[in-house]
């Protein structure tokens, strides 16, 4: 290993002072063993170290099992350029997450860089984890790039294990990022209690703060909040969507929170899934929502559920939903609270009848519903 | 009595012939698809000497051997010309390492590459990496690709990009004036393919210009700071956009069908924002135009959506959107355009000059129109938010 390492070295020697360009490393040039025997963080972090210093390039992951004492942090801390990097795993990579941190951590100043991330599965060996991957940076105003790309990735417990990553994927303050074909998803079990084990990960998937992000084609299951879409006071985030996607014992499916009510438009939930026991898609503080061409259904027969909760939400759309199942414990399909105008609730079909699936405040106004 | 050694000749004749032809014929005509890097056609990322002639030599070796893929490692590739590349039926995938991490980087004002296929049946992928202009002014067109006819064969894709982006090195200075320009392609794909022109108004021509294809496919696309960002002329078959994403261009999304072809345009949960129109469809059979947030910035004469001779129209759950401009339609039927749907949408687009005068319409239905359905749509007096 040594001698390879030395090679390597020679080898980038030989090379580097032509080009200061970008890398291509295997991790396992860097000491990481795929064997799941022993701490490769220090492996990968030094394979980061590299990829950070030369601007960026591509780190392969191959096959195998590694495993994770400590979280790997990448932080960039200058401004003197954006720092591109792809981390690409093999068919079967499986990173053993051994540390209430995490595995991954991305921390920029600026929001030019780029990170895509590519088939790979991480796997909490300890109940709260910390967060899987993180890639984090201030917001800011709007940009033209999308600068996160994830694809294939699955976050888990081991099977049939009570482990779980306090929060799954999370890419806050970054232009358009996209999050597909990924799940996170732990055991879960019958209890939906406030106490359940099912609800002690706090998020599936977090894009707050974030310019358009897109997930698409994801899934959640046993996390308190599946998708979370929050933004802080002084970010305006416009676009976002989430697609084709799904959420399972969870108390929140898809939480758009924004602080300063509503400065930027438009927000898209279509396609997805949802079975939750508190809230389906819970709107706050946004102009321009779509939630269309979804299945609603209750997580739980003994909680109170709003498939739909719009609060301050002008310019909105409930098209084309179905809801399932019986209007249980409460269950409202639709609730628009008193700040609601211009909302269009059409084309769904209800638990019930629309006076006892919808609740729209009398103060609303300009509501045109079935 | 025939002896052993005649039946085993027999057996083996029997056998081992048609066996070995077999192998011989599938070995001979399934020739294994060929793996190549650019490095070892002397293509060398960051040393500023220009790349193409290792590109080509890439191209070539796949292209005769009839698939394959050219894989390009981390880095910046310059390209000091163009090059001509004809694939014939091959099918090439051109593999980089991720957005941003691979870049091809054009020094030339002609472009990257020009594909002028003497097949019609060519199949080229793009995968994960970006495109710069670097010209100190226009960059040419960064791809552009003929094939010499439409094939008939259906279930041919002939072209495929997933996770590219094509951009400007220094903003306010380079810039593409066509980004990827082609004639004749069956039913190529575009996911994730993010075209960029910035602080160059009016420099480029077309973000996606596809001539004479047949149907298309565009998911999470995004073309901004063009004059048009998605062309579709002559087209046929059915054309796609889902979650796409003009931006500052004058014309959004315009797609003109071949009036004896059948041509249907779906535009799904589009995001869309130019200067003077924002979809312009002309012939097309079936449209449906759904969840669409049409937005506008200009502060001209301005129309959302236009459609001219075509048939079998949905325009449902749409919210027009920006008081910017007192000369605005947002939906346009005009020319024959016959049986029309247009419901759930909001029509937010009212607002009045500083004269206090406004020409605003919701749906505006030329004399030769039939058939206009409008149900169950709002239409705020003023600007809401």
């Amino acid at each position: 290993m040594r001698l390879k390492f030395i090679l390597l070295m020679l080898l980038l020697a030989a090379w580097m002072p032509g080009c200061a360009d970008f890398l291509s490393l295997n991790v396992t040039d860097y000491g990481a063993t795929p064997s799941g025997a022993e701490d490769d963080a220090p492996a990968f972090q030094a394979a980061f170290d590299d990829l950070y210093d030369a601007g960026g390039g591509k780190l392969l992951v191959p096959a195998g099992s590694y495993v994770f004492d400590s979280r790997v942090e990448i932080t960039g801390n200058n401004t003197s350029g954006a720092r591109k990097i792809t981390v690409q795993g093999e068919e079967g990579v499986r990173l053993f997450c051994n540390n209430t941190n995490g595995v991954l951590r991305f921390t920029y100043n600026t929001r030019h860089q780029q990170v895509n991330i590519f088939d790979l599965t991480f796997i909490a060996l300890v109940e709260g984890a910390g967060t899987a991957v993180e890639i984090t940076s201030p917001p800011g105003g709007s940009q033209d790039k999308r600068v996160v790309t994830i694809e294939n990735v699955i976050v888990r417990s081991q099977v049939g294990g009570p482990q779980y990553f306090d929060r799954g994927l999370v890419v806050t303050g970054l232009y358009r990022p996209l999050i597909k074909n990924s799940a996170v998803s732990y055991t879960a079990g019958p209890d939906m209690s406030d106490s359940s084990s099912n609800f002690l990960a706090e998020a599936g998937m977090d894009v707050s703060d974030c310019y358009a992000p897109v997930i698409q084609g994801c899934t959640v299951r046993a996390v308190h909040t599946a998708y979370k879409y929050s933004t802080s006071e002084n970010s305006q985030p416009e676009d976002g969507a989430v697609l084709d996607s799904a959420a399972d014992f969870c108390r929140i499916g898809v939480q758009f929170h924004q602080n300063n009510a509503g400065v930027e438009p438009t927000f898209w939930v279509t396609g997805c899934d949802i079975t939750a026991r508190d809230v389906g898609v819970w709107v706050k503080g946004r102009r321009i929502c779509h939630v269309t061409d979804s299945d609603f259904r209750q997580g739980s027969p003994d909680h109170a559920l709003n498939d739909i909760q719009f609060d301050w939400v002008h310019l909105g759309f409930v098209l084309r939903n179905t809801f399932h199942g019986a209007l249980t414990a409460g269950r409202k399909n639709v609730v628009i609270d008193e700040d609601g105008s211009y909302i269009i609730i059409k084309g769904n079909t209800l638990s019930g009848s629309s006076a006892a699936a919808l609740q729209i405040d009398p103060a609303a106004d300009n509501i045109l519903s079935q | 009595m025939k002896s052993a050694l005649y039946r085993a000749l027999v057996l083996f004749g029997v056998l081992f012939v048609p066996v070995a032809g077999l192998f011989a014929f599938v070995f001979v005509i399934s020739v294994p698809p060929l793996d190549v890097n650019v490095i070892d056609y002397g293509a060398v990322a960051g040393d500023g000497l220009s790349d193409h002639p290792a590109f080509q030599a890439a191209f070539d070796a796949v292209a005769l051997n009839g698939s394959g893929t050219v894989n390009i490692p981390p880095g910046t590739y310059d390209f000091d010309a163009r090059r001509t590349i004809d694939l014939k039926n091959a099918s090439v995938s051109l593999v980089g390492c991720g957005k941003g991490v691979t870049v091809l980087r054009c020094r030339n004002s002609t472009g990257i590459w020009w594909f002028s296929n003497s097949g019609d049946a060519s199949q080229l992928s793009v995968f994960d990496l970006t495109f710069t202009a670097a010209a100190s002014g226009s960059a040419g067109t960064a791809l552009q690709i003929n094939n010499p006819s439409l094939t008939s064969n259906t279930s041919i894709c002939s072209l495929h990009m997933e996770r590219v982006g094509f951009e400007p090195e220094a903003i306010g200075t380079d810039f593409f004036t066509r980004h990827i320009y082609t004639t004749y392609l069956m039913k190529p794909v575009f996911i994730d393919v993010f075209v960029t022109t910035r602080g160059m108004t009016d420099s480029s021509q077309s973000g996606f210009r596809i001539n004479y294809g047949h149907g298309a496919t565009f998911e999470n696309c995004y073309s901004k700071g063009n004059s048009t960002g998605w062309e579709l002329t002559n087209s046929r078959g059915d054309i796609l956009f889902n979650r796409c994403n003009p931006v500052n261009n004058d014309t959004g999304m315009k797609i003109t069908a071949l009036a004896a072809e059948t041509c249907t345009v779906a535009v799904l949960g589009v995001h869309v924002n130019t200067l003077d129109t924002n979809l312009e469809i002309y012939r097309a059979d079936r449209v449906t135009i759904e969840n669409a947030a049409s937005y506008t910035s200009a502060t001209n004469a301005f129309t959302d959506f236009y459609l001219e001779d075509c048939s079998d129209v949905e325009i449902v759950g749409c919210e027009f959107h920006q008081p910017y401009t007192a000369i605005r339609t947002m939906v346009h039927l005009a020319g024959t355009t016959r049986d029309v749907l247009i419901k759930y949408n909001i029509f937010n687009g009212k607002t009045t000059d500083p004269n206090g005068n406004s020409q605003i319409t919701d749906v505006l239905i030329e004399s030769g129109v039939s058939n206009v359905t409008q149900q169950d749509n709002l239409s705020p007096p003023t600007h809401q938010w």
